[in-house]
């Protein structure tokens, strides 16, 4: 069995052994699993504890055992991949008053999406047409055809009129996105850019795509924005001088505190070249930058990455959520032209199954001290242009809408960018049985049909987020605002500060229960 | 996320990619009709689930575990020549009725970990093994069933058990655990004034009792914690320890549990482990069995030191309440857990509004009226 | 957070020597820092008197004013508890050898605002804040002195990040606390420890075998200081000697960054104080 994604207790009253059978043969088919991620001693050994456990009632999860069993037979800590099963993200919880994102009668496409960054600081600005940007993804985590699908549909996007913004990842960026530009070719010596292109023809030949045209790749016609996490996984500057933004990578949701982490298995020797690492080792980056170990380290970290670039790049600061305000207080004061936050759902390409499921909080819950923070922040300063990007679990149009209205300026999208290439969302990233070919696997991806995928993933986005503003007579998407949403359950008006349908929120619906409860025990006080 | 979740966000971003503009409903439109139709949105998650940590990012930097060494170490007693040292807070603890075979690898398994600086104990009723670098701490119900152990644990029955534990005291010079039901909070500050170390609680029998009928592990913790805080209460801690069995089976949990209050975790997995070992080969192997115990004990050892590093902490035991948030009132009523983003517990919030309502009507109410009408309100929430 | 520094006179028989202009050169050249808020305490033995001074800062409305109550020794207890009471205002310190003061802003405001550059003693420390988990307001500033024993006073630069459980502990033991920041537990738990068992090495090792997370900081009384890191090493540190001219008498300086020892020309017996043991110099 190997999902981990049922959390459900063994029933020990009812028939469970069939039922398990049936959920499994249903998770087979459903998710395209043809082989096991794990061992044969591992799954019987899981087998065989779910036996005994049975036998003797002792109550446990499916869950457990399989994670019990990996590490009695291995000996290491298990790992997982994407994003951590959240028992209450609060989305559905939140409606968008009378949005529709289908829209016959009214033509909405003048409705305003585009999304800048920058300008804070720096003297360039990276402009977007779409509030959304492809999330961090490195090659490495995902396979090479996976970026090349997602490079040729946001170029043909570009060529569409539609930019869309793309994070690097921290795992180093790709020849053909960091050389994209006659700008960035102009000081290649030539036999610099020799080795570029023999680099480009090997990755290119190990997934069987020598066919593809090397002019049509080597061009980069939308924004780039590249990581800069603590593994510091690049070859030269060109890496940095040669994108539009530098994000610092603090932390991620899936792995707050932890660090990067890129199984032995995945990294191939073209990976390590890429990484400037050695290969089929594990690439493990250290859980904090090594000089980033406060506010003060983070100014002057922001500050040295400016002067490298001549105050052009926006620079970006991301964190994964956890103690937001303080850390969002920081960010604001560091000379930083955006701040990336990462919600507890965020994806990743591997991490300990207990980090990635305990650490951090969820993307809704931190918006609140995040505008918080924000409000004080500018209490004692002039506007200047901050802009806010929310990461985890934002996979749709709507969700993209709520997270805005919520006092977001942008979002990161990355799961749902693998969905569209043809994830199954089984989870097993971190290993190489990914039925769509995306991560490890011997599957091939087809790279016209994904890029096709992305293709209309971004442009349906767009258009639906332009009905949904365009049904509440917003200008603009940035418009919206908390009073656009209602939610429907006492706790997500809490954690988000929204109102009910009715026009109440939280505090009126307790006092009304404060209410009821000082007539039921008769104790309406005497006035004094 | 449940999977008929995922088959949803599946669909919906498939119908994106297709070239249809526009979908009929939205993600979490079908989501909340799914949910809807299942009713109790909240029946198969545990309440631990909707339990996390904060992480370390830039208001503290994390440790790392490749470079700094956490401690897990953990000390039983409180009074200095009598303490029992444990490396990972953890003593095995359970009635799996093991055959000799699976305690004898037990055994080799247990010291295989006290020689890689890995000492974890046991709580058996067994005689503790003669050649044994761990601690044992035998369960006894009289003083003469003693034989050598490290420590002994004794259940609280009744008053009596108190004249027992005195004679013990006497006789007895290593650390003394007291297992205790769910009426825990009478007898807790007087168990420790007699100077017992360590008080264990098995949340698993507790919350099958009447009082905590209702309730989760959760707020069991919880209130045994305060009960051992009541006893320091103006007084220097000298270390008497909290020791929390029965609903721990991972390491997730043994986090969570560990942040509520409590310092030794009982931990049964390993037991499983060297139980099922009848299962795996054809004849027991007792060196394999033990081989399977050691590797999973370590494996979450690096599970247990990698956490708190990620939290900002260089000692396990420094995890307190303060680093975990709920997203869920239950689980912030029960444990007084902080709910996420805003920093306060539910009753907490209840309680500003109902000192604003109060004011504002201007009517007087007392303490003890207020407390009723707040019990009233969350009820209401159940 | 921050920035920290602190000078011990060599000689004890010198009292009049301008530590005040000594820190206020270390501060401002670490300045870049933070820039949140800046305070000093300096210690001055001359003086004998059996009056202390208890200070707060009262609340109006978004400002603050220092107030100061002079008090005789007997009358300490009942003018903190009535303190504690007053809900506008904030204890920040109280002292008898000793000099507190602290504001937000840079360094220069505070020593316009305050003559620093004009105080004299015998040892001192200086600090300078960039706020991590608490708000920016003057209680908030470092130093941090305590209610439990007079003249004690220290500087911080990093976190500690079991701050809420040593701080539930200390409560327990009937301590109080008056705001929330971290540091304010170095100071509570290395006065009650001096209080305990009166001596200062053993407070400061104690407090590294509690204390978690990356910090270093500097800790005053009226007798001693002490450079303190955590046992990782994680925060920097660093001690240099002045050995003196005519003008100047010798002195020992501490500081979070090279330069503040640079500026004051304290260039030899350079060290960094081992990690997870203190460094404590005791007045001759």
């Amino acid at each position: 069995m190997s999902f981990q994604a049922n959390t459900q207790y063994i029933n020990y009253g009812r028939n469970w052994l069939s039922l398990v059978i049936i959920t499994n043969e249903y998770i087979r088919h459903e998710f395209g699993i043809k082989r096991m991620p794990l061992s044969k001693d591992i799954m019987n050994f899981r087998w065989n504890m779910e036996k005994t456990a049975k036998e003797i009632g002792h109550a446990t999860s499916l869950k457990n055992l399989l994670l019990d069993a990996q590490k009695a037979v291995e000996g290491n800590v298990p790992y997982a991949s994407l994003g951590a099963h959240v028992p209450n993200d609060y989305f559905p919880d939140i409606r968008i008053k009378n949005a529709k994102l289908n829209s016959i009668q009214q033509d909405n496409s003048d409705i305003d999406t585009s999304l800048t960054i920058g300008g804070r600081y720096s003297k360039n600005i990276i402009k977007t047409d779409v509030p959304f940007s492809v999330g961090a993804m490195s090659y490495g985590s995902v396979k090479l055809p996976a970026k090349i699908a997602l490079h040729f549909a946001l170029n043909r996007l570009a060529e569409n009129g539609i930019r869309v913004l793309m994070n690097t990842g921290e795992g180093g960026a790709l020849p053909w996105e960091v050389y994209g530009s006659e700008k960035s070719r102009e000081h290649l010596s030539k036999s610099h850019w020799d080795s570029i292109l023999q680099y480009t023809d090997r990755l290119l030949k190990d997934s069987n795509l020598d066919g593809i045209d090397m002019d049509k790749l080597f061009q980069r016609k939308y924004p780039l924005v590249v990581q800069y996490a603590s593994g510091r996984f690049w070859k030269d500057p060109s890496y940095l001088l040669n994108a539009d933004g530098i994000e610092i990578k603090i932390g991620q949701g899936a792995k707050i505190g932890h660090g990067g982490l890129l199984p032995g298995s995945k990294v191939t020797e073209l990976v390590a070249e890429n990484r400037g690492i050695l290969p089929n080792k594990p690439a493990h980056s250290p859980s904090r930058h090594l000089d980033i170990l406060g506010p003060e380290d983070l100014v002057a970290k922001v500050l040295e990455l400016r002067e490298l670039t001549n105050w052009e790049m926006p620079i970006i600061v991301k964190v994964g959520a956890s103690r937001i305000y303080d850390d969002m207080e920081i960010i604001l004061k560091s000379y930083a032209d955006a701040a990336t936050v990462d919600g507890l759902a965020g994806g990743t390409g591997a991490a300990p199954f207990e980090v990635r499921e305990d650490i951090g909080i969820n993307t809704i819950a931190s918006l609140f001290p995040i505008r918080n923070a924000i409000a004080d922040y500018y209490k004692t300063h002039d506007n200047d242009g901050f802009k806010l990007l929310m990461n985890g679990g934002i996979w749709d149009s709507e969700r993209v809408a709520k997270v805005l209205a919520l006092g977001a300026d942008g979002v990161g999208i990355g799961t749902g960018f693998l969905l569209a290439m043809g994830c199954t969302l089984i989870q097993e990233c971190h290993t190489d049985i990914c039925p769509a070919g995306i991560t490890g696997s011997h599957e091939k991806l087809d790279v016209e049909n994904s890029a096709d995928g992305i293709f209309n993933y971004i442009k349906t986005t767009k258009t639906e987020l332009e009905n949904i503003a365009g049904s509440l007579g917003r200008k603009s998407i940035h418009d919206m605002n908390p009073d656009d949403l209602v939610v429907s359950d006492l706790l997500t008006s809490i954690i988000s500060k929204l109102k009910f349908l009715d026009g109440t929120d939280y505090v009126s619906k307790i006092k009304q229960r404060i209410e009821n409860a000082m007539a039921v025990l008769n104790l309406q006080g005497g006035n004094s | 996320m449940r999977l008929n979740e995922k088959a949803i966000i599946r669909k919906s971003i498939i119908e994106l990619c297709n070239a249809e503009p526009v979908r009929k409903e939205s993600m979490d439109d079908a989501i909340r009709a799914i949910r809807e139709k299942r009713g109790n949105k909240n029946r198969d998650e545990s309440l631990w689930d909707y339990v996390v940590a904060l992480g370390a990012q830039l208001s503290r930097p994390p440790f790392d575990p490749y470079r700094e060494k956490i401690k897990l170490r953990t000390e039983i007693g409180r009074k200095g020549d009598q303490k029992v040292t444990l490396k990972i807070p953890l003593l095995l603890y359970g009635e799996f009725d093991l055959s000799q075979s699976s305690k004898d690898s037990l055994n080799l398994a247990l010291n295989d970990l006290a020689d890689s600086n890995s000492t974890i104990g046991i709580i058996s009723k067994d005689e503790p093994c003669d050649e044994r670098k761990y601690p044992h701490f035998q369960i006894i119900s009289d003083i003469n069933q003693i034989s050598d152990p490290d420590g002994i644990v004794i259940e609280y029955v009744n008053a009596n058990t108190i004249e027992k534990i005195k004679k013990i005291r006497k006789e007895f010079w290593g650390p003394v655990i007291v297992e205790v039901d769910e009426n825990f909070s009478y007898y807790v500050p007087q168990l420790l004034e007699l100077g017992v170390d360590g008080i264990l609680i098995d949340t698993a029998k507790i919350t099958k009792s009447e009082k905590y009928a209702e309730k989760h592990a959760i707020s069991v913790i919880h209130d045994a914690r305060a009960s051992i805080n009541e006893f320091y209460q103006g007084k220097e801690n000298d270390g008497a320890c909290l020791i929390v069995a029965g609903d721990v089976d991972s390491t997730g949990k043994i986090i969570k549990v560990a942040g509520l209050g409590a310092d030794v975790i009982g931990y049964d997995t390993s037991l499983l482990i060297a139980k099922v070992g009848h299962y795996s080969e054809e004849f027991f192997d007792e060196e394999i069995t033990a081989k399977k115990i050691y590797n999973h004990m370590m494996a979450t050892k690096n599970e247990l030191t990698g956490i708190p590093a990620a939290l900002g902490y260089s000692n396990f035991h420094n995890l307190s309440p303060s680093d975990f948030r709920t997203s869920n009132i239950k689980a912030s009523l029960e444990g007084d857990i902080m709910l996420e983003g805003v920093d306060k517990t539910y009753t907490q919030i209840l309680e500003e509004i109902f000192d604003d309502h109060i004011s504002k009507k201007q009517i007087q109410i007392n303490e003890q009226q207020k407390q009723k009408i707040l019990e009233k309100v969350i009820l209401e929430e159940n | 957070m921050c920035g920290i520094c602190g000078i011990m006179m060599d000689d004890a028989d010198i009292r009049y020597s301008h530590v005040g202009s000594l820190l206020q050169d270390m501060m401002e050249s670490q300045q870049i820092r933070a820039q949140d808020g800046a305070g000093i305490a300096i210690f001055d033995n001359s003086n004998s008197s059996n009056s202390f001074r208890i200070k707060s800062f009262r609340a109006n409305g978004e400002k603050f004013t220092s107030d100061e109550i002079n008090s005789s020794t007997d009358k300490i207890n009942e003018n903190l508890i009535s303190l504690y009471d007053d809900a506008d205002c904030t204890f920040y310190s109280l002292e008898n050898k000793m000099m507190l003061i602290k504001d937000v802003g840079l360094a220069k405001d505070l020593d316009k605002k305050y003559n620093i550059r004009q105080i004299t003693g015998s040892h001192g420390i200086g600090h300078l804040r960039i706020a991590t988990s608490s708000r920016v307001t003057p209680y908030n500033t470092h130093p941090f002195s305590t209610t439990i024993l007079p003249d004690v006073a220290i500087v911080h630069n990093g976190e500690i990040t079991n701050y809420n459980m040593l701080r539930d502990m200390l409560e327990l033991e009937g301590y109080s606390f008056y705001t929330d920041s971290d540091s304010e537990v170095i100071a509570v738990f290395i006065a009650s420890q001096i209080l305990k068992h009166g001596d200062v090495e053993r407070a400061h090792r104690e407090f590294i075998s509690r204390a978690d997370g990356p910090f270093t900081y500097i800790a005053a009384t009226a007798d001693s200081l002490a450079i303190v890191r955590d046992k990782f090493g994680t925060r920097k540190g660093i001690i240099g000697y002045n050995p003196g001219t005519e003008k100047q008498p010798p002195f020992w300086a501490m500081a979070t960054d090279l330069s503040a020892l640079d500026v004051i020309g304290a260039t030899e017996k350079i060290e960094t104080p081992h990690p997870g043991k203190p460094k404590i110099f005791y007045r001759n």
